[in-house]
Protein backbone atom coordinates (compact mmCIF):
# COMPACT_ATOMS: atom_id res chain seq x y z
CA UNK A 1 0.00 0.00 0.00
CA UNK A 2 2.21 3.29 -1.68
CA UNK A 3 2.29 6.34 0.60
CA UNK A 4 2.24 9.07 -2.03
CA UNK A 5 3.22 12.53 -1.64
CA UNK A 6 2.43 14.98 -4.59
CA UNK A 7 3.87 18.25 -4.54
CA UNK A 8 1.72 21.14 -6.22
CA UNK A 9 2.54 24.62 -7.21
CA UNK A 10 -0.32 27.57 -6.36
CA UNK A 11 0.53 29.13 -9.71
CA UNK A 12 -0.86 32.29 -11.87
CA UNK A 13 -3.17 31.23 -14.51
CA UNK A 14 -1.39 32.55 -17.27
CA UNK A 15 -4.37 32.32 -19.65
CA UNK A 16 -5.98 35.19 -17.74
CA UNK A 17 -3.10 37.39 -16.92
CA UNK A 18 -2.76 41.03 -17.95
CA UNK A 19 -0.60 43.52 -18.33
CA UNK A 20 -0.40 47.45 -18.02
CA UNK A 21 0.19 49.09 -21.81
CA UNK A 22 1.99 51.72 -21.37
CA UNK A 23 4.73 49.87 -18.78
CA UNK A 24 4.21 46.68 -20.27
CA UNK A 25 4.67 44.80 -17.01
CA UNK A 26 2.26 41.81 -15.39
CA UNK A 27 -0.59 42.81 -13.31
CA UNK A 28 0.01 40.20 -10.83
CA UNK A 29 -1.56 41.50 -7.85
CA UNK A 30 -4.23 41.17 -9.50
CA UNK A 31 -4.23 37.73 -11.17
CA UNK A 32 -5.88 35.05 -10.18
CA UNK A 33 -4.35 31.64 -9.12
CA UNK A 34 -4.55 28.22 -9.40
CA UNK A 35 -3.40 24.64 -8.78
CA UNK A 36 -0.81 23.90 -11.88
CA UNK A 37 -1.43 22.43 -14.71
CA UNK A 38 0.37 19.19 -14.37
CA UNK A 39 0.25 18.97 -10.90
CA UNK A 40 -3.25 18.81 -11.16
CA UNK A 41 -2.57 15.52 -13.31
CA UNK A 42 -0.13 14.37 -10.41
CA UNK A 43 -2.73 14.56 -8.10
CA UNK A 44 -5.11 12.79 -10.22
CA UNK A 45 -2.54 10.08 -10.93
CA UNK A 46 -1.66 9.60 -7.18
CA UNK A 47 -5.82 9.36 -6.48
CA UNK A 48 -6.12 6.71 -9.48
CA UNK A 49 -2.66 4.66 -7.56
CA UNK A 50 -4.41 4.28 -4.38
CA UNK A 51 -8.00 3.68 -5.74
CA UNK A 52 -6.03 0.32 -7.36
CA UNK A 53 -3.40 -0.28 -4.61
CA UNK A 54 -4.66 1.52 -1.68
CA UNK A 55 -2.27 3.55 0.58
CA UNK A 56 -2.33 7.45 1.10
CA UNK A 57 -2.02 10.47 -0.80
CA UNK A 58 -0.20 13.84 0.67
CA UNK A 59 -0.39 16.69 -1.28
CA UNK A 60 2.67 19.27 -0.59
CA UNK A 61 3.04 22.91 -1.31
CA UNK A 62 5.51 25.66 -0.42
CA UNK A 63 4.11 29.29 -1.18
CA UNK A 64 2.64 32.37 0.22
CA UNK A 65 -0.19 31.79 2.60
CA UNK A 66 -2.49 31.87 -0.42
CA UNK A 67 -1.00 28.88 -1.94
CA UNK A 68 -3.08 27.18 0.91
CA UNK A 69 -5.54 27.26 -2.00
CA UNK A 70 -3.98 24.85 -3.85
CA UNK A 71 -3.86 22.34 -0.71
CA UNK A 72 -7.41 22.55 -0.38
CA UNK A 73 -7.98 22.35 -4.13
CA UNK A 74 -5.90 18.73 -3.62
CA UNK A 75 -8.40 18.09 -1.03
CA UNK A 76 -11.44 18.57 -2.83
CA UNK A 77 -9.89 15.92 -5.50
CA UNK A 78 -9.46 13.78 -2.60
CA UNK A 79 -5.66 13.49 -1.23
CA UNK A 80 -5.68 12.51 2.56
CA UNK A 81 -3.57 14.63 4.27
CA UNK A 82 -2.23 18.86 2.79
CA UNK A 83 0.93 20.43 3.72
CA UNK A 84 1.72 23.86 3.38
CA UNK A 85 5.68 25.44 3.72
CA UNK A 86 4.55 29.15 4.16
CA UNK A 87 6.84 31.88 3.92
CA UNK A 88 6.50 34.79 3.19
CA UNK A 89 9.35 35.85 0.57
CA UNK A 90 8.10 33.20 -1.73
CA UNK A 91 8.30 35.38 -4.81
CA UNK A 92 11.86 36.22 -4.73
CA UNK A 93 12.72 32.10 -4.66
CA UNK A 94 14.63 30.41 -7.24
CA UNK A 95 14.45 27.08 -8.09
CA UNK A 96 17.14 25.83 -5.67
CA UNK A 97 15.41 27.48 -2.94
CA UNK A 98 12.44 25.94 -3.76
CA UNK A 99 13.47 22.40 -4.06
CA UNK A 100 15.61 22.29 -0.91
CA UNK A 101 13.17 23.24 0.63
CA UNK A 102 10.76 21.14 -0.69
CA UNK A 103 13.30 18.17 -0.43
CA UNK A 104 13.56 18.77 3.96
CA UNK A 105 9.80 18.86 3.89
CA UNK A 106 9.39 15.44 2.33
CA UNK A 107 12.28 14.00 4.26
CA UNK A 108 10.22 15.38 7.42
CA UNK A 109 7.03 13.89 5.98
CA UNK A 110 8.91 10.83 5.54
CA UNK A 111 7.51 7.27 5.01
CA UNK A 112 6.85 7.46 1.59
CA UNK A 113 6.97 5.11 -1.06
CA UNK A 114 6.64 7.47 -4.44
CA UNK A 115 6.98 11.73 -4.68
CA UNK A 116 5.13 12.76 -7.86
CA UNK A 117 5.75 16.53 -9.51
CA UNK A 118 4.47 18.45 -12.61
CA UNK A 119 7.11 18.15 -14.68
CA UNK A 120 6.64 21.94 -15.11
CA UNK A 121 4.65 24.58 -13.39
CA UNK A 122 2.28 26.45 -15.41
CA UNK A 123 4.05 29.92 -14.68
CA UNK A 124 7.52 29.58 -14.11
CA UNK A 125 8.21 26.21 -16.57
CA UNK A 126 11.49 26.03 -15.68
CA UNK A 127 11.26 22.14 -15.30
CA UNK A 128 14.00 22.74 -12.53
CA UNK A 129 12.46 21.92 -9.64
CA UNK A 130 11.86 17.74 -9.88
CA UNK A 131 15.32 16.73 -10.44
CA UNK A 132 16.66 18.82 -7.92
CA UNK A 133 14.87 17.63 -5.67
CA UNK A 134 15.55 14.12 -6.56
CA UNK A 135 19.22 14.89 -6.22
CA UNK A 136 18.44 15.85 -3.52
CA UNK A 137 17.18 13.31 -1.35
CA UNK A 138 19.13 10.59 -3.63
CA UNK A 139 16.19 9.19 -5.44
CA UNK A 140 15.79 7.74 -9.09
CA UNK A 141 14.35 9.88 -11.19
CA UNK A 142 12.12 9.28 -14.69
CA UNK A 143 10.92 12.26 -15.96
CA UNK A 144 8.23 13.76 -18.76
CA UNK A 145 5.98 10.54 -17.53
CA UNK A 146 2.67 9.76 -19.57
CA UNK A 147 1.94 6.34 -17.62
CA UNK A 148 2.86 4.76 -14.41
CA UNK A 149 1.91 1.12 -13.13
CA UNK A 150 2.68 -0.24 -10.33
CA UNK A 151 4.05 -3.86 -9.97
CA UNK A 152 4.82 -4.50 -5.84
CA UNK A 153 7.90 -2.65 -4.96
CA UNK A 154 8.09 -1.73 -8.73
CA UNK A 155 6.75 1.06 -10.44
CA UNK A 156 7.05 1.20 -14.11
CA UNK A 157 6.79 5.08 -15.89
CA UNK A 158 6.64 5.97 -19.53
CA UNK A 159 8.88 8.55 -20.34
CA UNK A 160 8.14 10.75 -23.44
CA UNK A 161 11.16 12.15 -25.32
CA UNK A 162 11.83 14.14 -28.46
CA UNK A 163 13.19 11.10 -29.64
CA UNK A 164 10.54 8.14 -28.62
CA UNK A 165 8.62 6.50 -25.45
CA UNK A 166 10.90 5.09 -22.93
CA UNK A 167 9.00 2.67 -20.37
CA UNK A 168 11.57 2.27 -17.66
CA UNK A 169 11.13 -0.18 -14.16
CA UNK A 170 12.91 0.86 -10.91
CA UNK A 171 12.66 -0.19 -7.38
CA UNK A 172 10.22 2.31 -4.62
CA UNK A 173 10.95 4.71 -3.55
CA UNK A 174 11.54 6.92 -6.69
CA UNK A 175 10.82 10.60 -7.99
CA UNK A 176 8.09 10.95 -10.83
CA UNK A 177 7.85 13.81 -12.39
CA UNK A 178 4.56 13.89 -14.92
CA UNK A 179 3.43 15.55 -18.34
CA UNK A 180 -0.69 16.86 -19.32
CA UNK A 181 -1.18 13.97 -21.42
CA UNK A 182 -1.14 11.41 -18.47
CA UNK A 183 -5.02 12.27 -17.65
CA UNK A 184 -7.29 13.92 -17.43
CA UNK A 185 -8.29 15.16 -14.00
CA UNK A 186 -11.29 14.98 -12.55
CA UNK A 187 -13.51 18.11 -11.41
CA UNK A 188 -14.32 18.33 -7.93
CA UNK A 189 -18.26 18.56 -6.75
CA UNK A 190 -19.53 21.21 -4.86
CA UNK A 191 -19.56 18.87 -1.67
CA UNK A 192 -16.16 17.70 -2.23
CA UNK A 193 -14.86 21.51 -2.14
CA UNK A 194 -17.05 22.23 0.89
CA UNK A 195 -15.80 19.62 2.58
CA UNK A 196 -12.13 20.76 1.62
CA UNK A 197 -12.40 23.84 3.07
CA UNK A 198 -12.97 22.24 6.96
CA UNK A 199 -10.26 20.24 6.78
CA UNK A 200 -6.92 20.88 8.48
CA UNK A 201 -3.93 21.85 6.42
CA UNK A 202 -0.59 21.39 8.44
CA UNK A 203 1.67 24.80 8.03
CA UNK A 204 5.04 24.57 8.31
CA UNK A 205 7.90 27.75 8.30
CA UNK A 206 11.26 27.38 7.21
CA UNK A 207 12.70 27.13 10.75
CA UNK A 208 10.23 24.22 11.76
CA UNK A 209 11.81 22.59 8.58
CA UNK A 210 15.55 23.45 9.94
CA UNK A 211 16.11 25.49 6.78
CA UNK A 212 18.16 28.45 7.37
CA UNK A 213 18.70 31.73 5.38
CA UNK A 214 18.80 30.81 1.70
CA UNK A 215 21.59 31.63 -0.37
CA UNK A 216 20.50 33.36 -3.90
CA UNK A 217 21.79 31.85 -7.21
CA UNK A 218 19.64 33.50 -9.56
CA UNK A 219 17.11 36.66 -10.21
CA UNK A 220 14.84 37.83 -12.56
CA UNK A 221 15.87 41.71 -13.40
CA UNK A 222 12.61 42.53 -15.08
CA UNK A 223 9.72 40.75 -16.84
CA UNK A 224 7.45 42.60 -19.51
CA UNK A 225 5.52 41.87 -22.51
CA UNK A 226 7.66 42.18 -25.59
CA UNK A 227 6.52 44.06 -28.08
CA UNK A 228 6.54 42.60 -31.46
CA UNK A 229 4.83 45.02 -33.13
CA UNK A 230 2.39 42.87 -35.70
CA UNK A 231 0.00 44.68 -38.77
CA UNK A 232 -2.87 43.57 -37.34
CA UNK A 233 -5.19 43.09 -40.93
CA UNK A 234 -7.78 41.50 -40.90
CA UNK A 235 -9.94 40.44 -43.92
CA UNK A 236 -13.70 39.53 -43.77
CA UNK A 237 -14.41 35.58 -45.16
CA UNK A 238 -17.59 35.46 -42.66
CA UNK A 239 -19.70 34.85 -45.90
CA UNK A 240 -19.19 33.11 -49.00
CA UNK A 241 -19.95 36.09 -51.00
CA UNK A 242 -16.69 37.91 -49.26
CA UNK A 243 -14.47 35.00 -49.40
CA UNK A 244 -12.82 35.34 -52.84
CA UNK A 245 -11.79 39.53 -52.00
CA UNK A 246 -10.71 38.07 -48.66
CA UNK A 247 -7.99 35.40 -50.04
CA UNK A 248 -6.64 37.80 -52.87
CA UNK A 249 -6.24 40.14 -50.04
CA UNK A 250 -4.22 37.97 -48.29
CA UNK A 251 -2.33 37.16 -51.43
CA UNK A 252 -1.33 40.62 -51.98
CA UNK A 253 -0.91 41.43 -49.15
CA UNK A 254 2.07 38.33 -48.39
CA UNK A 255 3.36 38.93 -51.95
CA UNK A 256 4.36 42.66 -51.12
CA UNK A 257 5.86 41.25 -48.07
CA UNK A 258 7.83 39.06 -50.38
CA UNK A 259 6.83 35.60 -48.22
CA UNK A 260 5.39 33.98 -50.59
CA UNK B 1 40.25 34.18 -19.54
CA UNK B 2 37.06 32.12 -19.54
CA UNK B 3 36.42 28.76 -19.57
CA UNK B 4 33.22 27.57 -21.70
CA UNK B 5 31.67 24.28 -21.26
CA UNK B 6 28.91 22.87 -23.87
CA UNK B 7 26.72 19.74 -23.14
CA UNK B 8 24.69 18.01 -25.07
CA UNK B 9 23.48 14.40 -25.55
CA UNK B 10 22.51 15.70 -29.40
CA UNK B 11 25.99 16.66 -31.47
CA UNK B 12 23.79 18.79 -33.95
CA UNK B 13 22.83 21.12 -30.37
CA UNK B 14 26.52 21.07 -29.56
CA UNK B 15 27.26 23.02 -32.60
CA UNK B 16 24.70 25.49 -31.43
CA UNK B 17 25.93 26.06 -28.32
CA UNK B 18 29.17 26.17 -29.97
CA UNK B 19 27.92 29.08 -31.78
CA UNK B 20 27.29 30.76 -28.10
CA UNK B 21 30.33 30.07 -26.52
CA UNK B 22 32.19 31.68 -29.28
CA UNK B 23 30.25 34.56 -28.81
CA UNK B 24 30.44 34.68 -24.75
CA UNK B 25 34.17 34.18 -25.05
CA UNK B 26 34.60 37.12 -27.72
CA UNK B 27 32.72 39.67 -25.49
CA UNK B 28 34.07 38.49 -22.34
CA UNK B 29 37.49 39.18 -23.31
CA UNK B 30 38.98 35.46 -24.64
CA UNK B 31 38.97 32.18 -23.48
CA UNK B 32 38.63 28.43 -24.46
CA UNK B 33 35.43 26.73 -25.57
CA UNK B 34 35.58 22.82 -24.20
CA UNK B 35 32.73 20.24 -25.28
CA UNK B 36 31.68 17.22 -23.32
CA UNK B 37 30.95 14.13 -24.93
CA UNK B 38 28.99 11.88 -22.64
CA UNK B 39 27.35 8.59 -23.71
CA UNK B 40 27.62 5.05 -24.45
CA UNK B 41 29.72 4.97 -28.17
CA UNK B 42 29.79 8.44 -28.39
CA UNK B 43 33.59 8.42 -29.33
CA UNK B 44 32.59 8.68 -33.06
CA UNK B 45 31.49 12.29 -32.83
CA UNK B 46 34.81 13.52 -31.10
CA UNK B 47 36.70 14.26 -34.51
CA UNK B 48 33.60 16.17 -35.51
CA UNK B 49 33.48 18.63 -32.34
CA UNK B 50 37.34 19.11 -32.19
CA UNK B 51 36.48 20.98 -35.51
CA UNK B 52 34.54 23.20 -33.37
CA UNK B 53 35.79 23.44 -29.39
CA UNK B 54 39.10 23.98 -28.31
CA UNK B 55 38.68 20.94 -26.46
CA UNK B 56 36.86 17.96 -26.36
CA UNK B 57 36.22 15.52 -23.54
CA UNK B 58 34.81 12.38 -23.96
CA UNK B 59 33.60 10.37 -20.93
CA UNK B 60 31.78 7.01 -22.61
CA UNK B 61 29.90 4.23 -20.42
CA UNK B 62 28.52 1.12 -20.37
CA UNK B 63 26.64 2.93 -17.91
CA UNK B 64 25.18 6.12 -19.66
CA UNK B 65 23.81 3.53 -22.27
CA UNK B 66 20.23 4.12 -20.31
CA UNK B 67 19.48 7.97 -19.56
CA UNK B 68 20.14 7.90 -15.66
CA UNK B 69 20.06 11.31 -14.84
CA UNK B 70 22.64 10.94 -11.09
CA UNK B 71 25.25 8.95 -13.76
CA UNK B 72 25.03 11.94 -16.57
CA UNK B 73 25.75 14.40 -13.94
CA UNK B 74 28.63 12.28 -12.28
CA UNK B 75 30.15 11.94 -15.84
CA UNK B 76 29.56 16.30 -16.47
CA UNK B 77 30.69 16.80 -13.07
CA UNK B 78 34.34 14.65 -13.78
CA UNK B 79 34.69 17.75 -16.74
CA UNK B 80 33.86 20.13 -14.61
CA UNK B 81 36.32 19.51 -12.20
CA UNK B 82 38.89 18.85 -14.84
CA UNK B 83 38.55 22.33 -16.57
CA UNK B 84 36.39 24.92 -13.87
CA UNK B 85 34.69 26.09 -16.07
CA UNK B 86 32.88 30.20 -15.71
CA UNK B 87 29.61 29.50 -17.73
CA UNK B 88 28.19 25.68 -18.73
CA UNK B 89 26.24 25.86 -21.45
CA UNK B 90 23.06 22.97 -21.97
CA UNK B 91 21.01 22.87 -24.91
CA UNK B 92 17.47 22.66 -22.91
CA UNK B 93 15.65 19.82 -24.98
CA UNK B 94 14.09 17.01 -22.21
CA UNK B 95 16.84 15.42 -20.99
CA UNK B 96 19.46 18.67 -21.33
CA UNK B 97 16.96 20.49 -19.32
CA UNK B 98 17.15 18.04 -16.50
CA UNK B 99 20.81 17.57 -17.01
CA UNK B 100 20.87 21.37 -16.57
CA UNK B 101 19.31 21.63 -13.22
CA UNK B 102 20.41 18.12 -11.49
CA UNK B 103 23.78 19.63 -12.40
CA UNK B 104 22.88 23.04 -10.43
CA UNK B 105 21.47 20.86 -7.60
CA UNK B 106 24.86 18.82 -7.36
CA UNK B 107 27.27 21.77 -7.81
CA UNK B 108 25.18 24.11 -5.68
CA UNK B 109 25.22 26.56 -8.30
CA UNK B 110 22.36 28.43 -10.30
CA UNK B 111 21.27 27.36 -13.49
CA UNK B 112 18.58 29.41 -15.56
CA UNK B 113 16.60 27.03 -18.15
CA UNK B 114 14.61 28.25 -21.71
CA UNK B 115 16.76 30.95 -22.81
CA UNK B 116 16.51 32.32 -25.81
CA UNK B 117 18.96 34.79 -25.66
CA UNK B 118 22.14 35.74 -23.88
CA UNK B 119 23.94 39.28 -23.38
CA UNK B 120 27.01 40.37 -21.91
CA UNK B 121 26.47 43.63 -20.54
CA UNK B 122 29.53 45.39 -18.34
CA UNK B 123 31.06 41.74 -18.34
CA UNK B 124 27.87 40.35 -16.73
CA UNK B 125 25.77 38.03 -18.61
CA UNK B 126 22.27 38.51 -18.69
CA UNK B 127 19.75 35.66 -19.80
CA UNK B 128 16.39 35.75 -21.49
CA UNK B 129 14.00 33.57 -21.09
CA UNK B 130 10.54 32.76 -21.45
CA UNK B 131 8.09 34.04 -18.33
CA UNK B 132 4.68 33.26 -16.83
CA UNK B 133 4.08 30.51 -18.72
CA UNK B 134 5.52 31.75 -22.43
CA UNK B 135 3.14 34.96 -21.87
CA UNK B 136 6.16 37.27 -21.04
CA UNK B 137 9.98 37.41 -21.34
CA UNK B 138 12.23 38.18 -18.67
CA UNK B 139 15.84 39.11 -17.94
CA UNK B 140 17.56 37.23 -15.51
CA UNK B 141 20.71 36.56 -14.10
CA UNK B 142 22.72 34.08 -12.59
CA UNK B 143 24.33 34.95 -9.57
CA UNK B 144 27.06 32.12 -9.10
CA UNK B 145 29.98 30.84 -10.58
CA UNK B 146 30.10 28.67 -12.64
CA UNK B 147 26.76 29.82 -14.17
CA UNK B 148 24.37 27.02 -15.56
CA UNK B 149 22.65 28.20 -18.59
CA UNK B 150 20.36 25.92 -20.34
CA UNK B 151 19.46 27.38 -23.97
CA UNK B 152 16.61 26.17 -26.12
CA UNK B 153 17.49 24.20 -29.18
CA UNK B 154 16.95 26.79 -32.46
CA UNK B 155 17.87 29.64 -30.45
CA UNK B 156 20.88 29.83 -31.99
CA UNK B 157 22.41 28.46 -35.20
CA UNK B 158 25.03 26.02 -35.47
CA UNK B 159 28.38 27.19 -35.81
CA UNK B 160 30.41 27.48 -38.78
CA UNK B 161 33.85 29.10 -37.66
CA UNK B 162 36.19 25.90 -36.92
CA UNK B 163 38.84 25.07 -35.19
CA UNK B 164 42.22 21.89 -34.58
CA UNK B 165 40.71 20.89 -31.21
CA UNK B 166 42.37 18.24 -28.99
CA UNK B 167 40.77 15.42 -28.00
CA UNK B 168 41.06 13.49 -23.99
CA UNK B 169 39.36 10.40 -22.67
CA UNK B 170 38.34 10.65 -18.90
CA UNK B 171 37.40 7.48 -17.04
CA UNK B 172 34.78 7.92 -14.32
CA UNK B 173 33.52 5.15 -11.94
CA UNK B 174 30.23 4.92 -12.77
CA UNK B 175 27.12 2.31 -10.71
CA UNK B 176 24.94 0.66 -12.76
CA UNK B 177 22.01 2.56 -12.80
CA UNK B 178 18.90 1.29 -10.58
CA UNK B 179 16.20 1.84 -13.69
CA UNK B 180 16.01 -0.42 -15.82
CA UNK B 181 14.66 0.29 -19.65
CA UNK B 182 11.80 -2.55 -20.43
CA UNK B 183 10.37 -1.10 -23.82
CA UNK B 184 11.27 1.82 -26.46
CA UNK B 185 9.12 2.50 -28.96
CA UNK B 186 11.09 4.79 -31.45
CA UNK B 187 8.61 8.34 -32.63
CA UNK B 188 8.93 8.48 -36.34
CA UNK B 189 10.95 11.36 -37.29
CA UNK B 190 8.56 14.12 -38.78
CA UNK B 191 9.79 17.37 -40.37
CA UNK B 192 11.96 19.93 -38.94
CA UNK B 193 9.67 22.66 -38.18
CA UNK B 194 12.40 24.34 -36.68
CA UNK B 195 13.95 24.97 -39.92
CA UNK B 196 11.25 25.38 -42.11
CA UNK B 197 11.26 28.67 -44.04
CA UNK B 198 7.20 28.43 -44.19
CA UNK B 199 4.97 26.45 -41.42
CA UNK B 200 1.38 25.68 -41.82
CA UNK B 201 0.07 24.68 -38.57
CA UNK B 202 -3.04 22.64 -38.32
CA UNK B 203 -5.38 23.29 -35.53
CA UNK B 204 -8.07 21.62 -33.34
CA UNK B 205 -10.10 23.78 -36.09
CA UNK B 206 -9.73 20.96 -38.48
CA UNK B 207 -12.21 18.13 -37.86
CA UNK B 208 -10.82 15.17 -39.25
CA UNK B 209 -7.76 13.62 -39.85
CA UNK B 210 -8.38 13.66 -43.71
CA UNK B 211 -8.67 17.13 -43.48
CA UNK B 212 -5.12 17.74 -43.07
CA UNK B 213 -4.56 16.87 -46.75
CA UNK B 214 -6.18 20.33 -47.85
CA UNK B 215 -3.30 21.67 -45.15
CA UNK B 216 -0.77 19.87 -46.75
CA UNK B 217 -1.18 20.48 -50.08
CA UNK B 218 -1.42 24.32 -48.92
CA UNK B 219 1.56 23.79 -47.46
CA UNK B 220 3.24 22.15 -50.50
CA UNK B 221 2.32 24.89 -52.49
CA UNK B 222 4.08 27.10 -50.41
CA UNK B 223 6.82 25.41 -50.37
CA UNK B 224 6.37 25.00 -46.68
CA UNK B 225 5.63 22.06 -44.32
CA UNK B 226 2.50 21.20 -42.46
CA UNK B 227 2.97 21.10 -38.55
CA UNK B 228 0.37 21.16 -35.82
CA UNK B 229 -0.92 22.50 -32.34
CA UNK B 230 -0.47 20.18 -29.34
CA UNK B 231 -4.26 18.73 -28.95
CA UNK B 232 -3.46 16.92 -32.39
CA UNK B 233 0.03 15.57 -31.62
CA UNK B 234 -0.94 14.99 -27.40
CA UNK B 235 -4.56 14.18 -27.75
CA UNK B 236 -5.20 12.68 -31.19
CA UNK B 237 -1.85 11.33 -32.19
CA UNK B 238 -1.86 12.97 -35.73
CA UNK B 239 1.69 14.43 -35.74
CA UNK B 240 5.13 12.86 -33.65
CA UNK B 241 5.40 16.41 -32.11
CA UNK B 242 3.59 19.84 -32.34
CA UNK B 243 4.72 23.51 -31.89
CA UNK B 244 4.47 25.91 -29.19
CA UNK B 245 6.12 26.47 -25.92
CA UNK B 246 5.86 22.78 -24.91
CA UNK B 247 7.02 21.35 -28.25
CA UNK B 248 8.49 23.02 -30.76
CA UNK B 249 9.70 26.73 -31.15
CA UNK B 250 9.75 27.99 -34.50
CA UNK B 251 10.50 31.24 -36.29
CA UNK B 252 10.03 31.27 -40.18
CA UNK B 253 9.42 33.66 -42.43
CA UNK B 254 5.74 32.92 -42.70
CA UNK B 255 3.64 30.93 -40.36
CA UNK B 256 0.00 30.54 -41.23
CA UNK B 257 -2.42 29.16 -38.20
CA UNK B 258 -5.43 27.16 -39.49
CA UNK B 259 -8.20 26.85 -36.78
CA UNK B 260 -5.58 27.70 -34.13
CA UNK B 261 -7.13 29.37 -31.18
CA UNK B 262 -4.32 31.07 -29.96
CA UNK B 263 -3.39 30.02 -26.64
CA UNK B 264 -0.45 32.15 -24.99
CA UNK B 265 1.43 28.51 -24.59
CA UNK B 266 1.04 27.92 -28.33
CA UNK B 267 2.09 31.93 -29.35
CA UNK B 268 4.75 31.51 -27.26
CA UNK B 269 6.47 29.06 -29.63
CA UNK B 270 5.74 31.27 -32.94
CA UNK B 271 6.27 34.98 -31.21
CA UNK B 272 9.48 35.41 -33.17
CA UNK B 273 8.21 34.21 -36.81
CA UNK B 274 8.70 37.16 -39.40
CA UNK B 275 4.99 37.50 -40.37
CA UNK B 276 2.22 35.32 -38.79
CA UNK B 277 -1.03 34.56 -40.46
CA UNK B 278 -4.25 32.83 -39.22
CA UNK B 279 -7.34 31.61 -40.44
CA UNK B 280 -10.32 31.49 -37.83
CA UNK B 281 -13.91 31.31 -38.18
CA UNK B 282 -14.10 33.24 -34.71
CA UNK B 283 -13.28 36.70 -35.07
CA UNK B 284 -12.53 36.82 -30.66
CA UNK B 285 -10.31 34.16 -31.21
CA UNK B 286 -7.30 35.15 -29.22
CA UNK B 287 -4.48 34.14 -32.30
CA UNK B 288 -6.35 37.98 -33.82
CA UNK B 289 -4.12 39.66 -31.52
CA UNK B 290 -1.13 38.34 -32.71
CA UNK B 291 -1.27 38.44 -36.53
CA UNK B 292 -0.05 40.53 -39.18
CA UNK B 293 -2.95 39.20 -41.61
CA UNK B 294 -6.07 37.00 -40.64
CA UNK B 295 -9.12 35.76 -42.24
CA UNK B 296 -12.15 35.36 -40.34
CA UNK B 297 -13.67 32.54 -41.71
CA UNK B 298 -14.68 29.29 -42.17
CA UNK B 299 -11.29 27.34 -43.09
CA UNK B 300 -13.32 24.74 -45.10
CA UNK B 301 -14.18 26.94 -47.34
CA UNK B 302 -10.98 29.49 -47.17
CA UNK B 303 -8.03 27.03 -47.64
CA UNK B 304 -9.41 25.30 -50.79
CA UNK B 305 -9.73 28.71 -52.99
CA UNK B 306 -6.73 30.22 -51.24
CA UNK B 307 -5.50 26.58 -52.94
CA UNK B 308 -6.69 27.48 -56.27
CA UNK B 309 -5.59 30.76 -56.47
CA UNK B 310 -2.28 30.43 -55.45
CA UNK B 311 -2.45 27.38 -57.97
CA UNK B 312 -3.29 30.24 -60.85
CA UNK B 313 -0.43 32.60 -59.82
CA UNK B 314 1.86 29.58 -60.05
CA UNK B 315 0.81 28.19 -63.50
CA UNK B 316 1.27 32.14 -64.75
C1 LIG C 1 1.61 23.78 -19.61
C2 LIG C 1 0.95 23.83 -20.96
C3 LIG C 1 1.73 23.77 -22.10
C4 LIG C 1 1.14 23.81 -23.36
N1 LIG C 1 1.95 23.79 -24.46
C5 LIG C 1 1.40 23.93 -25.69
C6 LIG C 1 2.22 23.99 -26.86
O1 LIG C 1 3.45 23.92 -26.80
N2 LIG C 1 1.61 24.12 -28.07
C7 LIG C 1 0.25 24.21 -28.20
O2 LIG C 1 -0.24 24.34 -29.34
N3 LIG C 1 -0.54 24.15 -27.11
C8 LIG C 1 -0.01 24.00 -25.87
N4 LIG C 1 -0.83 23.93 -24.78
C9 LIG C 1 -2.27 23.85 -24.98
C10 LIG C 1 -2.90 25.21 -25.23
O3 LIG C 1 -3.23 25.79 -23.99
C11 LIG C 1 -4.20 25.05 -26.06
O4 LIG C 1 -5.03 24.14 -25.43
C12 LIG C 1 -3.92 24.59 -27.48
O5 LIG C 1 -2.91 25.34 -28.08
C13 LIG C 1 -5.20 24.71 -28.27
O6 LIG C 1 -5.03 24.19 -29.56
P1 LIG C 1 -5.91 24.69 -30.76
O7 LIG C 1 -5.76 26.15 -30.91
O8 LIG C 1 -5.55 23.86 -31.93
O9 LIG C 1 -7.38 24.26 -30.31
P2 LIG C 1 -8.59 25.12 -29.75
O10 LIG C 1 -8.16 26.00 -28.65
O11 LIG C 1 -9.68 24.16 -29.53
O12 LIG C 1 -8.95 26.07 -30.96
C14 LIG C 1 -9.57 25.67 -32.13
C15 LIG C 1 -9.83 26.91 -32.94
O13 LIG C 1 -10.35 26.52 -34.20
C16 LIG C 1 -11.34 27.45 -34.57
N5 LIG C 1 -12.22 26.77 -35.53
C17 LIG C 1 -13.12 25.79 -35.30
N6 LIG C 1 -13.72 25.42 -36.44
C18 LIG C 1 -13.21 26.17 -37.42
C19 LIG C 1 -13.43 26.25 -38.82
N7 LIG C 1 -14.30 25.49 -39.45
N8 LIG C 1 -12.71 27.16 -39.52
C20 LIG C 1 -11.81 27.98 -38.90
N9 LIG C 1 -11.56 27.93 -37.59
C21 LIG C 1 -12.24 27.04 -36.86
C22 LIG C 1 -12.03 27.85 -33.30
O14 LIG C 1 -12.62 29.13 -33.45
C23 LIG C 1 -10.87 27.85 -32.32
O15 LIG C 1 -10.30 29.16 -32.22
C24 LIG C 1 -0.26 23.89 -23.50
C25 LIG C 1 -1.05 23.95 -22.35
C26 LIG C 1 -0.47 23.93 -21.08
C27 LIG C 1 -1.35 24.02 -19.88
Amino acid sequence: MPNIIVCVKHSYDVQQLRYDKTSRKFLLAEAPKKMSDMDRRAVEEALRIKEKHGGKVIALTVGNQDSIDTIRQAYAMGVDEGYAVIDKDFESYDTNNVALILAQAIRKIGNFDLVLFGSASTDGYSRQVPPKVAMYLGLPFINFVREIRLEGNYVLATSDYEDGLYTYRVKLPALIAVTLDINEPRTPTPAAILRASRKPVTQWTLKDLGVGALKKYFEVLDSYMPETPRKHVIFDASSDDKIPDAVQKLIDALRREGVI
Amino acid sequence: MVTILSYSERADLQLELASLANELISKLGGGVSVSALIGYNVKGNADMLSKYFDRVFIIDSENLKLFDLSNYVSALMEVVNKVKPDIILVSGNRRGGAVASALSAVLDVGCVTEVVKVEVINNDVITYRSAYGGLGQARTRVLTTPKIIAVKPGAYQRSTVTKNGTVEELKVDLKKSEIELVDMKPKEAGVKLNEADIVVVAGRGVKKREDLQMLDELAKILGGVLGCSRPLSADLGWFPNWVGMSGVTIKPRLYIGIGVSGQIQHVAGIRDSKIIVAINIDPNAPIFEYVDYGIVGDLYKVVPKLIDELKKIRQR
